[in-house]
């Protein structure tokens, strides 16, 4: 029977990645990621699981290479500076092609920063973050109940295109609590792994992971196929939600906790008889270029609200492409822009005209 | 009511809420000065310190880390704990961290409780998952105690699903607190209930001993009226 209970978004996020049959948890502390570590040491002796608390992001990180070339589904997470020394295992990972999922519940930075909530790290999430040409799948959730939905994506999509795939949240989607549906859990059906290396019996042919391409024609021949397998995500793997976009003016571009503050300055702004609509990306990478791209080619304008500098404005503005203006608001000191300040953002362009 | 009075539970669990509710209620019923005391080291998001300013404009002395430490992530508390114990003059909420980590910060005030009357009072919901059934609550309440080395006074429920509670979980959610106040021989002080809930079924509530709650704890895109 399905159960109904009240969840902290980290809560989710451990609970999410265990009925998504993760069995194998590596990370290292940081706040404000705490309870997931926390919960995933609980529950996972308890179901045959493995926990470990590594002496390091980058050893846990390497933990979860090593567990995702066995064939496990591994996962990690940790917060913005600890994401940062992830990344050349990630690298490594995209480059072996191996699936496995990262979160990143992001705190200000640069640097140490805070331990309060932001969006500056989708430039790092979704345009590299290591070294080489490859893409992490990033996953943006914007409720505690898409955050156990997207969980079980995250590891199935990382399954399909054997590629590590990325929850990327914040502070305060990992800290606050909502109530979620926890469905019964069904049989889970694994994909057969026959390229994991668990071990080789005579006369079986030998299996190889690693991310080395020493000759130039064949690191040629790995980076034309993981192109290939990038162009595939980017068709399949797109998600979106839009909310009275159909005759709006203005279209607020926002994900995660932004989208949260945006759909309450929706509904504020239509009271006021301004048309105002909310496009929310849930894939980051691959972003929803083309379906914006419509939406600029059917004359509305955009405005990006982010508790960054201004990062996803840019994939806003390459999918508009002058079509019309793309406005943007953005937060830089770790705090939520509150609902007051981006409707006032948003009047303010409308009272600059060219919008109705 | 005794002048010391301890708010613990587990891991979001509602205590903070409830904390900051208890408090202005004192305040409001005495000419005493309150202290809350802000003992949550174990998360920097959501806690009563965050909202001094408003709640000292309403009487309530709040005390927690050092001025300018507010957002270090490191358990430090400060002295002016010590003084609100010893002044007799000020009636005192402490607001603790969840789960018995939380509780641990207890320890170090031991000689206090062990001099002076006071009540422990657990703020259940079991709609959290870490309390989802009477055992497991029952186990926490244990190791609340434990951790603490205090006995628990009573229950406090605090019954809900956010915006899907309604009247049939709370009765679902009743009968669990009744069981588990029964198992621990613990009486049932409090049911904390949202303000705007409890008085739109007040008669159903007639007969239960309600502690309406105004939410203070909550998410930005939540906090303006529309």
């Amino acid at each position: 029977m399905a159960d109904r209970v009240m969840m902290k978004g980290n809560e989710a996020i451990a609970e999410g990645a265990i009925r998504a049959g993760c069995r194998y948890f590596f990370g290292y502390p940081i706040t404000p990621q705490n309870e997931v570590p926390e919960y995933m040491s609980k529950r996972l002796p308890k179901i045959g699981g493995t926990f470990i608390q590594a002496e390091s992001e980058v050893s846990a990180i390497n933990m979860v290479y090593g567990a995702a070339g066995a064939g496990a589904r591994a996962m990690t997470s940790s917060s913005s500076p600890g994401i940062s020394l992830k990344q050349e295992g990630i690298s490594y990972i995209a480059g072996a092609e191996l699936p496995c999922v990262v979160v990143n519940v992001a705190r200000g930075g640069p640097g140490l920063g805070g331990l309060t909530p932001s969006q500056a790290d989708y430039f790092q999430a979704t345009k590299g973050g290591g070294h080489g040409d490859y893409h992490l799948i990033v996953f943006a959730p914007a409720s505690v109940q898409e955050i156990i939905d997207l969980m079980y994506e995250a590891f199935v999509t990382a399954d399909k295109y054997r590629n590590p795939v990325m929850i990327l949240a914040d502070g305060i989607l990992g800290q606050m609590m909502e109530p979620v549906t926890l469905s019964e859990i069904q049989d889970l059906k694994i994909p057969a792994k026959p390229w994991a290396t668990t071990g080789m019996t005579k006369g079986m042919p030998q299996r190889i992971i690693n991310s080395l391409g020493l000759a130039p024609e064949d690191l040629e021949k790995i980076n034309v196929r993981i192109q290939q397998k990038y162009q595939e995500i980017s068709k399949n793997e797109i998600r979106y939600q839009e909310e009275q976009t159909e005759d709006a003016d203005l279209i607020l571009v926002a994900y995660g906790t932004s989208a949260r503050i945006a759909k309450t300055v929706m509904i504020k702004a239509r009271a006021q008889g301004k048309k105002v609509g909310l496009f929310r990306p849930i894939s980051l990478w691959p972003f929803p270029t083309e379906e914006i791209q419509k939406l600029a080619r059917a004359g509305k304008h955009f405005m990006a609200i982010e508790m960054s500098a201004g990062q996803m404005v840019e994939d806003v503005k390459l999918a508009v492409n002058g079509k019309t203006t793309v406005n943007f608001f953005g937060k830089l000191n770790g705090t939520i822009p509150t609902v007051t300040e981006v409707y006032d953002a948003v009047m303010k362009c409308f009272s600059k005209g060219g919008l109705a | 009511m005794k002048r010391l009075n301890i708010v613990c539970g587990a891991y979001g669990s509602g205590k903070t809420e409830f904390a900051i509710g208890y408090a202005l209620e004192i305040r409001k019923k005495s000419p005493q000065k309150v202290g809350l005391i802000d003992l949550d080291i174990v998360n920097p998001y959501f806690r009563s310190r965050d909202m001094a300013v408003e709640l000292g404009e309403k009487g309530l002395d709040v005390v927690s880390s050092e001025p300018g430490m507010e957002y270090s992530d490191i358990p430090s508390l400060s002295p002016r704990i010590y003084s609100l114990l010893q002044d007799h003059s000020y009636q005192v909420v402490f607001d603790v961290g969840g789960d018995p980590a939380g509780a641990r910060a207890l320890g170090r005030f031991y000689p206090y409780f062990e001099k002076e009357a006071y009540d422990l009072l657990v703020v259940v919901n079991p709609f959290r998952p870490d309390t989802r059934s009477v055992y497991e609550a029952a186990d926490l309440i244990t190791a609340l105690q434990g951790t603490s080395r205090l006995q628990a006074s009573g229950i406090v429920s605090n019954i809900n699903l956010g915006p899907d509670t309604t009247l049939e979980v709370w009765q679902e959610g009743f009968q669990f607190i009744r069981e588990l106040a029964e198992r621990l021989a613990l009486p049932i002080v409090y049911h904390m209930v949202e303000e705007k809930f409890f008085k739109a079924h007040q008669a159903d509530f007639a007969n239960y001993p309600i502690f309406p709650v105004v939410l203070r704890m909550r998410v930005p895109w939540l906090k303006e009226d529309n």
